[in-house]
């Protein structure tokens, strides 16, 4: 089970600020979350920022989880 | 209804130490080549002041002034700025805050204030509809900035100091209304000049050249601002606090000093918490659309709740997590009048002092015991507290340690850590007042915390990006914008695309390979933007309308270049030099990440192009040619 956080908007559209989800690719992964939450949540998955495995996804289609992976969903967002 | 004349703007010099006060033409000239604000401040400051005052003398010179847009309702356009020499760094010095201080100068009658000289004793500036005039503060001395504030009609405009400004702390600010300017030292100034406040009020409107066609535009402009996935949405909801996680998850989130990029508790002390937990409500500027600014409780008053800055520099910088303190921390270096980012960036710097046995100021990181109490007796100059008020750099030259003193020229980093964001690094190194991410040209919003992932660790493309946004930012602070705005600049398609999606790579890629066309065109302008496009630079069209400048996306990006480039021959004349674009070891020498070797800032890569691409000699002094591009007539 890879173990997902939320953050920003993610936890607004689903409720949770972490879950764990049986995924074997990233592009499943935020699948499986636009089945549950919807599209809105799917396109804000996509639009994130996402850090596989203490690794920022430059590619989601080429990203594969194991069952230990931490996957953090995070909208851009801004300030300084 | 069109005008036909420019209207210059209208400056008043005071001789604090005679009383008397003079009008000060701005010639035609300067107004088109420096449009206010901070740029017309410096080129004012280097006319004014000769090299060598001491920055805490009361020769130092001081200009409040405003920008054209202050006033006119253009959205975001309250921001006034606050220039002298600069305490912290012995160069130029601005400071940019919000409120409704320079609205009110506007309406008052006066573009800009200059002060001169210094108050036989203390005193307060009275400038109310076109009359100026110096009042004692016998009786004000000593309050905190908020109560003397509450000492004047609350329908004024604001500028006073707090106890740090009054005992010469380095880094006290100046505070307006809740907000600060607080970067570079200016209530310290103000406060060597026996100055306790600037109070204004009028009942003067702002001439707009051409009303009509600015209210269509005024509108326009407004809805790009709120229909922007940033400014519309990500800022309102969380603040700047907002991309605190993802600075975290970005590495680039300072931690015990910057000798980390990732705080375990950062989700505790988050824009999310802020809003889950403390927020009670957003607030806003004047005429701003964007409303960032939270409030929050502090011992059952609604107050200003802390920025980004102060969230990351006294939460994971110093290695707390307790979001209800850093509420109050907040508040506290407000009302004695601090900068928040430099006294963050002190204490981290004591703590590990501590932390190494190399001087012990009772401050520890991961602990909360202490701090406040530092506070206090740094704002009041008590006990060993008071030797905090000087500084990073000072300290660092007393007590060791230089190779962790986290400043650049003097001057505190902002919440942003270099090594993972090095285009950042080298906007630190650069920036003219120091240690600041704006002024640096804010390439952690690119490289990092925004939607365009531009390779954090490569230095290609570093240079010319960086000067690019350090002319841009330039040009929208010496307008009186808000810089927020310019996170609109960034394409809002992209922002819902996202950093993975193939036409966002392909963008950041293009801007790091495109480097050598880049680098060329910021040296063609104005030329090659003889046009305005609200969608690239909004400012300009909405500059041309309200004022009758026959401005253009490229001459206001030129202007921006233009008073980089006076900051430069400032700071240059000051004595400063290429040696000083430097960050300390820890940011350029070991890298964040021991298994990344690239994880530093490589400035020995960049500074060399940097200097070119600004046509600069490799000294970093700009040429006769650059200078004579740009119609900067002064020289050193």
């Amino acid at each position: 089970m890879a173990h997902i956080k939320y953050y920003g908007n993610m936890r607004e559209l689903t409720g949770k600020n972490e879950e764990d989800f049986e995924a074997l690719t990233l592009s499943g992964l935020i699948d499986i979350i636009g089945n549950k939450y919807g599209k809105a949540a799917k396109k804000a998955a996509k639009s994130s920022l996402i850090v596989a495995d203490s690794e920022k996804v430059l590619a989601i289609r080429k990203v594969k989880l194991q069952s230990s992976s931490e996957v953090g969903f995070f909208p851009m967002c801004c300030g300084g | 209804m069109k005008r036909s004349q420019l209207t210059l703007p209208k400056y008043a010099l005071i001789d604090l130490s005679t009383g008397e006060v003079s009008n000060y033409p701005i010639s035609e000239e300067l107004f088109r080549n420096y449009i206010g604000g901070k740029a017309l401040g410096s080129r004012l400051l280097f006319d004014l002041m000769p090299a060598g005052v001491d920055p805490l003398s009361k020769e130092n010179v001081m200009i409040v002034n405003t920008g054209p847009m202050n006033g006119t309702g253009a959205p975001s356009s309250s921001r006034f700025n606050v220039s002298f020499k600069n305490v912290m760094t012995n160069g130029i010095a601005s400071s940019n805050c919000g409120g409704q201080f320079g609205v009110m100068l506007k309406a008052a009658g006066f573009d800009g204030i200059i002060l001169k000289g210094g108050a036989q004793s203390p005193s307060y500036i009275e400038i109310l509809d076109g009359e100026i005039s110096l009042k004692s503060a016998e009786h004000l001395w000593g309050l905190d900035a908020e109560k003397v504030q509450e000492e004047f009609d609350p329908h004024w405009g604001k500028l006073v100091i707090g106890p740090a400004g009054e005992n010469g702390v380095h880094y006290a600010a100046a505070v307006s209304g809740e907000r600060v300017a607080g970067r570079c030292g200016a209530g310290a100034v103000l406060g060597v000049k026996n100055i306790k406040a600037l109070v204004t009020f009028g009942t003067n409107r702002a001439t707009i050249c051409d009303k009509e066609g600015f209210d269509k535009y005024n509108k326009k402009f407004i809805n790009f601002l709120r229909t922007h996935p940033m400014t519309g949405n990500s800022l309102p909801r969380y603040g700047s606090a907002g991309l605190l996680n993802n600075a975290n998850a970005s590495h680039a989130l300072p931690t015990k000093n910057f000798s980390r990029g990732q705080y375990e508790h950062a989700d505790k002390i988050s824009g999310e918490a802020l809003a889950d937990t403390v927020l009670t409500r957003n607030s806003g500027c004047v005429s701003c659309p964007i409303r960032c600014a939270r409030r929050v409780m502090v011992d059952g008053k609604e107050v200003k709740g802390p920025e980004y800055e102060t969230v990351g520099l006294f939460g994971a910088n110093i290695e707390n997590y307790d979001l209800e303190w850093i509420d109050t921390i907040n508040y506290v270096a407000d009302i004695y009048g601090m900068d928040a980012i430099s006294l963050g960036g002190t204490i981290a710097f004591a703590m590990e002092l501590q932390e190494k046995g190399m001087a012990d100021f009772g401050l520890h990181f991961g602990s909360k015991e202490g701090v406040l109490e530092a506070i206090h007796d740094i704002a009041y100059g008590i006990g060993a507290a008071k030797e905090l008020g000087l500084g990073t750099k000072l300290l660092s030259e007393k007590y060791g340690g230089k190779d962790f003193a986290i400043h650049a020229k003097g001057l505190e980093l902002a919440s942003y850590e270099p090594r993972r964001s090095v285009g950042m690094g080298l906007g630190y190194a650069t920036s003219s007042r120091g240690g600041c991410h704006l002024n640096g040209g804010y390439a952690a919003l690119i490289e990092t915390v925004g939607v365009v992932a531009v390779d954090t660790q490569t230095p290609k493309g570093k240079a010319e990006l960086t000067v690019f946004f350090q002319n841009m930012i330039e040009a929208t602070s010496a307008s009186g914008f808000c810089l927020f705005t310019m996170m609109a600049v960034i394409p809002g398609f992209l922002s819902n695309l996202g950093p993975a999606h193939p036409i966002t790579r392909f963008v950041s890629k293009f801007l790091i390979t495109a480097r050598p066309v880049l680098g060329v065109m910021w040296n063609m302008m104005p030329g090659i933007l003889p046009f305005n496009w609200m969608y690239l630079v909004p400012y300009a069209q909405s500059l041309k309308l309200a004022t009758g400048l026959d401005i253009t996306a490229g001459s206001f990006l030129q202007a921006g270049e233009r008073a980089f480039n006076t900051d430069r021959l400032f700071n240059l004349r000051e004595g400063l030099t290429a040696a000083d674009d430097t960050l300390c070891d820890r940011l350029t020498k070991t890298p964040q990440d021991p298994g990344k070797p690239d994880t530093v800032v490589p400035l020995d890569k960049m500074l060399p192009r940097y200097y070119r691409v600004r046509g600069w000699d490799k000294n970093g002094v700009p040429t006769p040619e650059k200078l004579k591009k740009l119609g900067i007539t002064v020289s050193i």
